[in-house]
């Protein structure tokens, strides 16, 4: 067996997002929350309201992207302790932070693969003027952030509602704020600095760009940087708290 | 050479005490059990011991790796089965022992090898390709066995592994612990059933609200115990006030009657057993029986724990109770 070497802990990660996709990706408060809920919430808006589909595609993608991620990664956490398989994986040895780089990519995959498959096919239909090697980094970049996200407050959830709870509290207000519906600049200047304090203000614009051509190079590359501080920052912070409950 | 190393393990939830200043060792190759009653501390020590939660202070030595410094390295050494600590439901008892194998950066050739001796040896190899789900409390944990085997660990530490499981179920995995543990495994077990730790222990550590009061062989544990050996006779005929008879053989201190048997106490059994047996001879009674009783390890445990015999019987109620929903 030998040393536990970053290499085989890398291995074990991707074999702890193998499993997590095999279990979670059809669990109920995966597919409600990740899948329906922001379809039709995005079908709630644009309906009736004469938008072109190509504009309107951007914000699907962020939304179905954003929900879908961080709802699996608050499920295959909290639903991990809540069936007592938690206990299973750490008595393992594996590092903590493999554990949740471990989730992280299973969620990351799970977002990524519900948003490409309709947004390109969408795309497709709609002649939008997609750079699809910026809409892939995009996704992979928003996915990352809304994995960590989901893993942050999942980390001491022994129940999924403990963090699905929280999560919504914080995703939803976050949607209407973030330029998916309304563009941030026609916000009062307050809303506009809470907006830029959001992640999901950062996988629009960057899905704007590669999706529409809409904004510019200089902001999608401040959107990158961005969502990868911001999913830096939740990941370390989520395998601290997870080191936390072990305590 | 010892293979676990404690020394004034200590475990605070936040002002609350769990453990208070435990030291002990555990020898390679031997059975430990730790026995106590519910909410002594068995379950924190054990979880402190695998590295499942850190102690507030003390020093842990498992397989000579300090657990506070590299738990991700002992857990490579060990195996743990708790009640917390279940299969994947969603997944076949085959699949979750490659996903074991594969943590423990077993080659695919281990894992498969490795997951068919366990399968076969735990008597699940033909199911292996159903859902764990499907499986009753007894087969998910063989499954949970398994797993925590699947590195052929040094160390195996088991908090309470016959807890709310039927007789044939415990039987089977007291068995197989044994087995196990004869071919150079070194178990540690946490458990509340006395004859568990009686039968398969070869040292107990008995505890009670977070301290450690004894540590010894079962046999030198039940020496401990105030109570007299006894002995039970009985007689295929018996006469009129045999009890009165009996009492007045020197030595025999107490005589009782229970149903057909005698209980007589005494300051030296070997006499005693010498002056019945020419009793029964000269009044012409046929001994069916004669038995000499040592005090049991649930007298020590009453005693050192201060449990009423009531506290011990709700305690059996309770494992009763488990085995009964399963």
């Amino acid at each position: 067996m030998g040393k536990n070497t970053l290499s085989k802990n890398i291995i074990k990660s991707f074999y702890i997002a193998w499993k997590d996709l095999r279990i979670y990706y059809s669990s109920p408060a995966a597919l409600m929350m990740g899948l329906l809920f922001p379809i039709l919430m995005f079908l709630t808006f644009w309906l009736g309201r004469n938008l072109p589909l190509s504009v309107a595609l951007p914000g699907l993608a962020a939304l179905t992207v954003f929900f879908g991620s961080s709802s699996i990664a608050v499920t295959t956490l909290a639903l991990e302790r809540a069936k007592n398989t938690f206990d299973t994986q750490i008595s393992m040895p594996v590092p903590l932070i493999f554990l949740i780089i471990g989730k992280t990519i299973a969620s990351c995959i799970y977002g990524f693969v519900i948003t490409i498959i309709p947004i390109s096919i969408l795309a497709l239909i709609a002649k939008s003027p997609t750079n699809y090697f910026m809409f892939l980094t995009a996704l992979t970049a928003s996915s990352l952030c809304s994995s960590g996200l989901g893993m942050l407050l999942a980390a001491t959830a022994k129940r999924v509602h403990e963090a699905m709870t929280p999560l919504n509290i914080i995703r939803i207000p976050m949607m209407f704020i973030s330029g998916i519906f309304l563009p941030i600049e026609s916000f009062p200047r307050y809303l506009q600095i809470i907006a830029y304090l959001m992640p999901l203000t950062y996988v629009v614009d960057s899905l704007k760009y590669s999706l529409i051509m809409q904004g510019t190079v200089k902001s999608y590359i401040t959107d990158m940087v961005a969502l990868i501080i911001f999913s830096a920052v939740f990941l370390v912070i989520a395998t601290k708290r997870l080191n936390d409950t072990l305590k | 050479m010892d293979i676990i190393e404690v020394e004034g393990l200590t475990k605070y939830y936040k002002k609350f005490l769990a453990v208070d200043n435990i030291s002990f060792n555990v020898r390679e190759g031997e059975f430990f059990g730790l026995l106590g009653p519910n909410g002594a501390g068995k379950t924190t020590t054990i979880r402190i011991l695998t590295g499942l939660l850190k102690p507030s202070s003390g020093n842990i030595f498992v397989t000579g790796i300090d657990v506070r410094k590299n738990s991700v390295e002992v857990k490579s050494n060990i195996g743990i089965i708790s009640e917390t600590a279940n299969p994947y439901l969603e997944m076949s008892a085959w699949d979750n022992l490659m996903f074991a194998g594969a943590l423990h950066s077993l080659s695919r050739e281990e894992r498969r090898k490795r997951a068919e001796d366990l399968l076969k040896l735990l008597g699940l190899y033909n199911r292996r390709n159903e859902k764990v789900e499907n499986f009753s409390k007894g087969l998910r944990k063989r499954v949970a066995i398994a797993l925590a085997l699947m590195h052929d660990p040094q160390v195996l530490f088991l908090d309470e592994p016959t807890s709310g499981l039927d007789v044939q179920s415990s039987r089977m995995i007291r068995q197989f612990l044994r087995k196990l543990n004869e071919n150079g495994v070194t178990i540690f077990l946490t458990t509340h059933y006395i004859e568990e730790a009686d039968s398969l222990c070869d040292r107990i550590g008995i505890i009670k609200n977070g301290k450690i009061i004894a540590i010894d062989s079962p046999e030198n544990l039940k020496a401990q115990s105030k109570k007299k050996r006894t002995l039970e006779i009985s007689f295929e005929n018996t006469l009129e006030n045999i009890a009165e008879e009996i009492q007045k053989l020197p030595n025999v201190k107490l005589v009782k009657k229970y149903a057909d048997k005698f209980i007589i106490h005494t300051d030296d059994i070997s006499e005693t057993i010498k002056e019945l047996v020419n009793f029964a001879s000269k009044k012409n009674l046929r001994i069916v029986s004669l038995n000499t009783m040592a005090p049991s390890l649930e007298d020590t445990f009453v005693e050192l724990t201060g449990l009423s015999s009531l506290e011990l019987e709700r305690i059996e109620q309770i494992g009763k109770m488990r085995k009964m929903k399963m």
